[in-house]
């Protein structure tokens, strides 16, 4: 095994024998989480003792003790703040992305992998031999790739109005990290996105962002398009069939590269 | 900006479409695709930024990556080149976009997030320069009427006058000019009207301006920084060969960014292109050539493109078995070993052995045939010679070193595995701690017989079902022998 100089205690014991596990379950948002882990911090209890879980993937064991948070955008924030000055914004931003993934076992993690970066400072990314930074490595990982995806795979199209819509359907809650690029890449445009499943939608006017919650189906609605749409859209089609090299017809890799679940909305898989 | 309207009528009609088919369906062959090597923030005005790592937007049919707007500006053509479907002699349908439609065309297709920019080409219409002087205007209303940040790729055209391309290279992201062929013979026997010298020429004249831009801006590397930035610049994956990505702590920060409006030259740097198969040109000759333009050209990108025998042309090979696709992938390894794993091309092929291994790929290859540099010792490696490791790749590689600084000694297989090791392949030729995991006398064949069971990370629908053939050029049964030997030990 790796050794570190770390304190053992700061990860949790699998058998607790003084005192029962505490487990904080929470909200599934990084309010939620964030708060879990200031009021488990604050408690005392011990790091080791204590364990943050997701309110939704509750298994209960009658050995442990169960205390219910209430999402505290206050205790949030300072949590941030903390991380922000005492780590470093870099370090942030990997919480940030850890927060925002759609796994759900992931609130221990981030738990862990905060209280060790108040420890041993931002190079607590490299301490892989803990299971917990192993986790949040692959989560962190798996919502940069979706971003990444996304960049690529979302496509507007030109309302009546000139606005540009996209909707999309990501399972990382990712809207606030895809929604600066595109606001800082058409600083002139107004942009609305959807993320159809949260029902979150994202605006950038003149380049500022702001988001809202609504209840509008957005898997339904159909919004009036510019009067160049249709002959652009089917532009881009031929485009995509003239480019292939038809000896070397691969729908194999085609699906490998650009899984079908990201086809949902695009323009020429449509 | 106007929102991809020139004077409030809109220029892209049906018939645009129509160019646009024929002039995308004649650029298809040009592997280069990626829109990397940049960074450029959006700015406050205009449209468009760049993102170093690239994007990809779609993925053709073919399983290629589409980032960028990849057409011709026209396809007629005064030359005549063998391999290509634009040539003079061939009976086809010719067409040029106008700089307006295209320029017009390109922010569209912008605007609604189909790409990532325009990778311009062009056939050869009247005169090399006359080519880039249309190119240069496309650029020009795109960087200045649209005031467009986007990635910018664009064909030198071998020929045309220095003062055109330095034009060109302010307003282009990357440029290249392909190479094609690597030999003067087979330059004079398939592309009669090109010579190195007209392709070298324009390289040069980019890499001496490029270069002069960068030591004004104070960034002329010394040789120390080249190799801070070039291991900086860590490959994503190995498959997707067009997308070169940047690595950094945290996966959402960015590197050195450039601002919108700034004008630096060819700040992409260059490529060039291969065509593989088209000619008798070996492996070695290839990427003897590839080492010489990174080193002496401070080439980005090498590409490699399978030829494809469009014209079926009876004086050029045969492809429709597909055969140069394999070849194509085992020189984009090779490539890689070039430029991230401090490889040498004389270290992978010789003029005795000018062929890749299309079994295993040529790293394993160069491991296979230089047992005596293993077994390496993990804990006290040095990450070049952990580099040489097949199954240990950049990143683990980095790892390794970074782990062994805050627990030196205490390395185990089990936290190889968890670095990201391939122990499948590595096991041959590491010891972690004086132990190895492989208690037996390791030969070549027992190795090979070994790595041959592995899977090998092929692209999909890339089998090596030709190489069967090539199976039983080996001693087959000295590799199976050996694995029956293997199992009764
Ligand atoms: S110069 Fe040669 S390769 Fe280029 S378009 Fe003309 S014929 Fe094709």
């Amino acid at each position: 095994m790796i050794s570190n100089n770390i304190p053992p205690q700061i990860f949790p014991y699998e058998h607790p024998t003084d005192k029962p596990r505490r487990v904080y379950l929470c909200d599934d948002s990084p309010e939620g989480i964030l708060t879990a882990i200031y009021d488990a911090w604050s408690s005392r209890y011990g790091h080791s003792h204590n364990y943050i879980q997701i309110n939704s993937c509750t298994d209960n064991n009658m050995f442990y003790e169960y205390v219910d948070t209430i999402p505290d955008l206050k205790k949030a924030k300072s949590i941030v703040t903390s991380i922000k000055t005492k780590i470093s914004l870099d370090f942030y931003e990997l919480v940030e992305s850890c927060l925002l993934s759609c796994d759900i076992n992931r609130a221990d993690d981030i738990y862990r992998l905060i209280i060790l970066g108040f420890s041993v400072g931002p190079s607590a990314r490299t301490y892989l031999a803990y299971p917990a930074i192993q986790r949040v490595m692959k989560i962190e990982k798996n919502v940069w790739n979706e971003y990444h995806h996304y960049l690529g795979f979302i496509r507007f199209e030109e309302l009546q109005d000139k606005t540009l819509f996209a909707r999309f359907r990501p399972h990382n809650n990712i809207i606030s990290k895809v929604i600066p690029h595109f606001a800082d890449r058409f600083p002139e445009e107004n942009i609305m996105i959807a993320d159809v499943n949260r029902s979150i939608v994202a605006v950038s006017r003149h380049g500022l962002v702001a988001y809202t919650i609504t209840d509008i189906n957005f898997d339904r609605i159909t919004l009036p398009t510019s009067a160049n749409e249709e002959l652009l859209k089917k532009m881009w089609k031929g485009f995509i069939e003239s480019i292939e090299i038809k000896e070397r017809s691969n729908p194999g890799l085609q699906r490998q590269n650009m899984p079908l679940r990201f086809r949902e909305f695009t323009t020429e898989f449509l | 900006m106007n929102n991809g309207q020139s004077g409030g009528i809109f220029i892209v009609t049906e018939n645009t479409m129509d160019k646009l088919n024929i002039l995308t369906a004649a650029a298809k062959y040009d592997v280069a695709c990626t829109s990397s090597g940049v960074e450029r923030t959006g700015g406050s005005s205009g449209i468009g930024s760049t993102i170093s790592p690239g994007v990809c937007h779609s993925f053709s049919g073919d399983g290629r990556c589409i980032s960028l707007l990849k057409v011709l500006y026209t396809n007629e053509c005064i030359f005549d080149c063998k391999y290509c479907i634009n040539r003079r002699s061939n009976d086809v349908r010719r067409t040029s976009f106008t700089p307006e439609e295209l320029a017009e065309l390109t922010i569209s297709f912008y605007r609604r997030n189909y790409i990532e920019g325009l990778f311009l080409s062009s056939g050869i219409t009247r005169s090399p320069n006359t080519t880039m002087e249309q190119i240069y205007q496309v650029l020009l209303l795109l960087r200045y009427t649209y005031n467009f940040h986007g990635y910018i790729h664009v064909k030198a055209i071998p020929g045309a006058d220095d003062e055109l391309i330095t034009r060109t290279g302010w307003l282009a992201d990357r440029m290249s000019v392909n190479m094609e062929l690597p030999t003067a013979e087979s330059l004079n026997k398939l592309a009669p009207h090109k010579n190195r010298a007209n392709i070298l020429t324009p390289m040069r004249r980019i890499q001496t301006l490029r270069d002069s831009d960068r030591e004004f801006h104070g960034e002329l590397l010394t040789d120390s920084a080249t190799l801070t930035t070039a291991s900086d610049n860590l490959p994503i994956s190995h498959n997707n060969k067009s997308t070169e990505a940047v690595s950094c702590k945290s996966k959402f920060c960015k590197p050195a960014v450039m601002k919108a409006g700034t004008r630096r030259f060819v700040p992409a740097g260059q490529s060039t292109q291969f065509i593989i198969g088209a000619s008798d040109d070996t492996d070695y000759q290839i990427i003897k050539v590839s080492e010489a333009l990174y080193e002496r050209f401070d080439l980005k990108r090498v590409f490699y493109s399978a030829f494809v025998n469009v014209n079926l042309d009876s004086e050029l090979p045969d492809t429709s078995k597909g055969s140069e696709m394999l070849r194509e992938h085992r020189l984009y390894q090779a490539d890689w070993l070039l430029r991230y794993y401090q490889f040498k091309a004389d270290e992978i092929l010789s003029p005795e052995y000018p062929s890749l291994n299309t079994l295993v790929d040529p790293k394993c290859s160069y491991a296979l045939n230089h047992l005596e540099m293993f077994p390496v010792e993990i804990t006290t490696a040095s990450y070049h010679t952990l580099l040489r490791v097949p199954g240990i790749g950049v990143t683990s590689a980095r790892r390794i070193t970074s782990v062994r600084k805050h627990s030196a000694g205490l390395l185990t297989f089990n936290d190889l595995k968890k670095i990201g090791v391939v122990l499948k392949r590595a096991q041959y030729f590491i010891t972690c701690g004086g132990k190895s995991l492989v208690p037996i006398r390791i030969t070549q064949s027992f190795i090979l017989a070994n790595m041959l069971g592995l899977k090998d990370n092929l692209p999909k629908g890339l089998t090596k079902e030709q190489t069967y053939e090539q199976l039983s050029l080996f001693d087959v049964s000295d590799i199976v022998e050996n694995r029956i030997e293997q199992i009764s030990c």
